[in-house]
């Protein structure tokens, strides 16, 4: 302790005679005001939540009568005979699968459009970004209308290449890859910026030399632009993925709300239902929990296993 | 310049020309898929009824009828949910840049006990889906009384782990050696944040400004949940409102639509720069 | 988005937020539940009231009243709450959860047994007992139907039942002749091929059955079955009547003289009614003629349900309005209702067409029988008719859950995928631990 004042920002203690130092400094008092708003508010709106909600979810409780007291009856019931959570935790990682993938790949090749010094470049790459920014709630709304069957734009467009019309969100076998295109579509700009970002980052020289050892367009992507993209990559693997395990409630509130049948219910809708539309608060918020264990697994393991075949050299 | 020159000059410079058209060609056949949606948005928005159920779809409406417009405006109290999603996101932004940024000091520059234990019960709390706090959330609002009022919107969503820990990674970059010569100057810590690192670490500000703005305007459930007067609605929830009363008037919907994507764009133009500098900045710290 | 900070004022704003929020913990809340008292003289103070977003006659009816209510007390501010109708029952029970009730809340016959089962609502017996209000011009089924576990829920100001809607207009063209009471399915299904015609976007369909618990419910019934028997505790949607019923909405599809319900689920059954394209329109009650008041393409007309093997069944729908037992001015709250349902207050919603009034002394009166627009399209005489006949809802504490459940399966047999005597039993399968108490996934 006494050697750490001397290091880094010298602290006005450091000026006084050393004996007389209290225990509370300037700098200590200072870091504790400075941390103060954020912990209280992290305090009560993040630990207090969590404890609470593991409360919460040890009882059968509406909100409305008295709780009771059900151990881990709530954990035992989703987990072996809830076949309504299967089916949604199916979609779900379904959902993930469609999304993610897609995602990646049209996020990659656009950013390789983009990256280049076309004059008005910038504004191209603001349009393909705006999707983004608008809310899900807005984009599920025009979404709803282009995949109309029976006055849709998707549909004369397919039919065109004299495709049958077809209902996207009404049948039980496209609902889903229909939620899943509209936020493929939404989430491009993202993948598109970050990728961006990546491919920047790649030294230049390094193309120049491939090209006068005489590589071609395909070996220079698979021996410098992946290998040196591959921390990005992941770093786009993992935050989409837990993203879209997390996401799939606006878009399924506002488009089917969880039909045809059970085919678009998502982890995140049926938990919402089972809390704010059958009133089992005790049950959705194990869910919760058993959703929270799920995706700290799945970080867990992309860490363990992705994060040794990449190349971190540059950063 | 001999003429055979001159041939292969131009030869190369039409080719280059015939690239950049294509390349550009290809741009626009881009955007066109990123933006088509909003312009067919806007085109539904001002047709009449019987120009929405044709199918071949008609691109234009043959008159605009901005009726659809007026009659959304009287029906529904469209400019109180955009001014309610405005003052919310304002204050809730302000307030997240006030928590993240003094934390943040607090974690990079001062030393206190317990502050490693502090950071890393933060860094862990980045992995909590947003579930786990709903029910409790819910119950907690309702012990405070906050149900139907937008602080239940402002106040839960003012802390932000992720823009701490941007910040904290931003204030370490800095060179302490400006903050060093100001603490010499006799300046306290809260003189040193205010006049030294808040404005070296504008960039920064702007990033968790921009994300904050998005997560806070964006938010549909949790104001689904808390808010049950119609004045007191934010857009997104709003336009839920429209979707189920006029859920095949096609044209008040896009008409809603449209309105609704105004105050997003003026924004996203002003703070476009911002809006990539956040991504990018997240992912090079994540 | 240029936040300038550093400056002190804009600290002062989220501090003093925060400090707030902690304060405000502290003093916590209770909830507290008020004995009935004598009769106030006056009654005073804000009344808010939920009502669905989905029927703008009815919320134009709600404020009107509203106004002429706050006339007559002037200490008295009614308020009405628009919900958006998608989920509308659950954010009202929401709402209530929260510890902000509505005074009164505007709810459906389905609720009502999950409504006293979670004790949400005022029960009005006491009420009605010490005002000495008289309930006798109601008709019985409506205050049968509204008391539940001894407990009178709510009071309404209509009730309403199926029937089915005709263009008459296609009829007259093909020469078939118009429905009437004694119309038995058969005659429905030989009226609906002659009526069909042409193809693609140009067809008309001979008949269009809305997709919903209601409509399909009438059917089971008609056909012998019953959806939920023993009071609710059984699955009823497996026996061979059952089966038989679905069959025969079934073979309207499959014989294309109606819509799937997939090929009209973008406008909905009665979009495709109102733009002239379909001879008859089964699976609403009268709220549907206020839809078609400005329908003037065509001339349409209300005939009773046609009859299924064992007679007409058709499903009784009572909407009512309840007081939140946790209301802070149930005095107030009470008055209004009061209004809302008395001759003043229901004769003020004649032109809303919402059901048939809830008091027998107006729905007999000719002023509403002999209405024009009554008299135009027989508005009123298929419903007086079809009363004997009403069915009403099956009382499920939770209904939402079990009807959620079944109507997840019966997606694939109203696309068309698989046969009811297929999937009917699977429905019974999986809905039978919710019917028995405490077996329901998060219930119990």
């Amino acid at each position: 302790m006494a050697t750490a004042a001397t290091e880094g920002v010298i602290a006005p203690s450091a000026t006084r005679p050393a004996r007389a130092r209290p225990w509370l400094t300037r700098e200590r008092m200072a870091g504790f005001l400075f941390v103060t708003p954020s912990l209280i508010q992290f305090l009560i709106f993040t630990v207090y939540l969590m404890v609470s909600s593991l409360v919460i979810s040890t009882w059968s409780w509406d909100l409305l009568t008295p709780h009771r007291q059900r151990g881990f009856y709530n954990y035992t019931t989703l987990l072996l005979h809830d076949p309504i959570f299967r089916t949604a935790f199916k979609n779900t990682l379904e959902l993930t699968l469609l999304t993610v993938a897609p995602g990646m790949i049209l996020g990659l090749l656009l950013a390789m459009v983009v990256n280049t010094r076309l004059r008005g470049i910038s504004i191209f790459r603001a349009a393909y970004f705006l999707p983004v920014v608008v809310p899900t709630v807005a984009t599920a709304i025009i979404f709803r209308w282009l995949y109309n069957p029976d006055f849709g734009v998707l549909n004369w467009f397919l039919g065109l290449f004299g495709l049958q019309h077809h209902d996207w969100l009404g049948s039980p076998s496209t609902a889903l890859a229909s939620i899943a295109a509209m936020s493929v579509w939404q989430s491009l700009g993202w993948n598109m910026t970050y990728f961006l970002v990546g491919l920047q980052s790649i030294p230049e020289q390094l193309y120049e030399a491939a090209r006068i050892d005489g590589a071609g367009a395909w070996m220079r992507f698979r021996s410098i632009t992946w290998p040196l993209l591959t921390p990005m990559t992941f770093f786009v693997l993992v935050t989409s993925m837990i993203g879209s395990l997390q996401g799939g409630f606006d878009s399924v509130y506002l488009m089917t709300q969880g039909g045809p049948g059970y085919s678009t219910y998502t982890n995140s809708f049926y938990l919402y239902s089972q809390a704010f539309r059958y009133f089992h608060y005790g049950y959705a918020a194990a869910y919760a929990w058993v959703l929270f264990v799920v995706i700290g697994i799945v970080t867990f393991l992309q860490f363990r296993f992705l994060s040794k075949r990449i190349n971190y050299d540059f950063g | 310049m001999t003429s055979a020159e001159h041939r292969l000059w131009r030869r190369r410079r039409s080719r280059s020309v015939g690239r950049k058209a294509a390349g550009y060609a290809a741009l626009t056949a881009l955007a066109l898929f990123a933006l088509g949606p909003f312009l067919w948005t806007v085109s539904t928005s001002l047709k009449n009824i019987d120009e929405i159920f044709v199918f071949p779809p008609q691109l234009l409406p043959s008159t605009l009828k901005w009726s659809n417009y007026t009659r959304l405006w009287h029906e529904f109290p469209m400019a109180r949910w955009i001014f309610n999603s405005a003052y919310i996101v304002v204050l809730a932004v302000l307030g997240k840049l006030f928590l993240a940024s003094t934390a943040a000091y607090a974690f990079a520059r001062l030393r206190w006990p317990g502050r490693d234990y502090v950071f890393y019960a933060y860094l862990t709390a980045l992995m909590i889906p947003w579930e786990v706090t709903l029910i409790p959330g819910f119950v907690l609002m309702r012990q405070f009384g906050w149900i139907d009022s937008h602080l239940a919107l402002i106040v839960p969503s003012l802390g932000d782990v992720f823009g701490t820990f941007l910040l904290r990674q931003f204030f370490l970059s800095l060179p302490r050696e400006l903050e060093e010569a100001a603490r010499i100057d006799g300046a306290g810590y809260l003189a040193v944040f205010c006049r030294i690192i808040l404005p070296l670490s504008k960039s920064a500000l702007a990033v968790v400004a921009v994300l904050g703005f998005m997560s806070v305007w964006n938010a549909f459930l949790w104001p689904l949940i808390m808010i049950d007067s119609t004045n007191k609605f934010t857009l997104p929830v709003g336009l839920q409102l429209l979707n189920s009363q006029h859920g095949t008037d096609w044209s008040v919907l896009m008409a809603g639509d449209v309105i609704a994507l105004i105050p997003v764009l003026i924004v996203y133009l002003a703070a476009q720069k911002h809006f990539v500098q956040g991504i990018t900045m997240t992912a090079r710290t994540g | 988005m240029k936040a300038r900070l550093g400056q002190r004022a804009r600290w002062r704003l989220p501090a003093a937020v925060i400090t707030a929020a902690v304060a405000v913990t502290l003093v916590g809340c209770t909830g507290s539940s008020t004995g009935i008292t004598k009769k106030p003289a006056k009654v005073s103070g804000t009344v808010v009231m939920t009502e669905p977003g989905d029927n703008p006659g009815d919320i134009a009816l709600r404020h009107q009243l509203a106004a002429a209510f706050m006339r007559s007390h002037p200490g008295v501010n009614v308020k009405i709450l628009v919900v958006p109708a998608t989920n509308y029952d659950q954010k009202v029970q929401t709402m209530i959860a929260g510890g902000r009730p509505p005074d009164i809340f505007g709810s459906g016959d389905v609720q009502i047994a999950n409504i006293v089962a979670k004790n949400f609502a005022l029960d009005l017996t006491p009420y009605v007992k010490r005002d000495h209000y008289s309930l006798s011009d109601f008709y019985p089924q409506v205050i049968d139907g509204l008391t539940y576990d001894k407990k009178l829920v709510g009071l309404t100001d209509n009730w309403d039942t199926q029937v089915m809607y005709y263009n008459d207009t296609i009829f007259k063209k093909a020469g078939v002749a118009p429905p009437t009471a004694a119309w038995t399915w058969q005659d429905f299904v030989a009226a609906a091929k002659k009526l069909t015609s042409g193809s693609g976007t140009s067809k008309t369909y001979g008949g269009v059955f809305e997709n919903w618990f209601a409509a399909y419910f009438d059917q089971m019934w008609a056909w012998g079955g019953d959806p939920y028997p023993d009071k609710g505790t059984k699955c009823g949607y497996d026996s061979k009547q059952s089966v038989a019923a679905f069959n025969s909405i079934v073979s309207l599809y499959k014989s294309g003289v109606s819509p799937t319900p997939s090929q009209f689920s973008d406008q909905g059954a009665e979009q495709l009614f109102l733009s002239g394209r379909v001879g008859m329109y089964i699976g609403a009650g009268r709220w549907a003629a206020y839809d078609m008041r400005d329908v003037k393409r065509f001339d349409w007309k209300v005939a009773p349900l046609p009859a299924g093997p064992i007679g007409r069944a058709n499903f009784f729908h009572l909407s009512m309005f309840a007081i939140a037992r946790t209301s802070k001015n149930t005095e107030a709250a009470w008055e209004f209702l009061k209004y809302m349902v008395s001759s003043t207050g229901i004769k003020q919603g004649l032109a809303a067409v919402q059901g048939i009034p809830s008091r027998k002394s107006i729905a007999n009166s000719a002023a509403f029988k002999n209405d024009p627009f009554v008299v135009r399209h027989d508005a009123v005489a298929p419903f007086l008719a079809s009363l004997p006949t009403a069915h009403r809802a099956p009382y499920l504490p939770n209904f939402t859950q079990v009807q959620d459940g079944v109507d997840a399966q019966l997606d694939t047999v109203w696309s068309l995928k698989r046969s009811p005597a297929e999937v009917l039993p699977i429905i019974c399968q999986k809905i039978d631990p919710l019917l028995t108490a405490g077996g329901a996934p998060g219930g119990g």
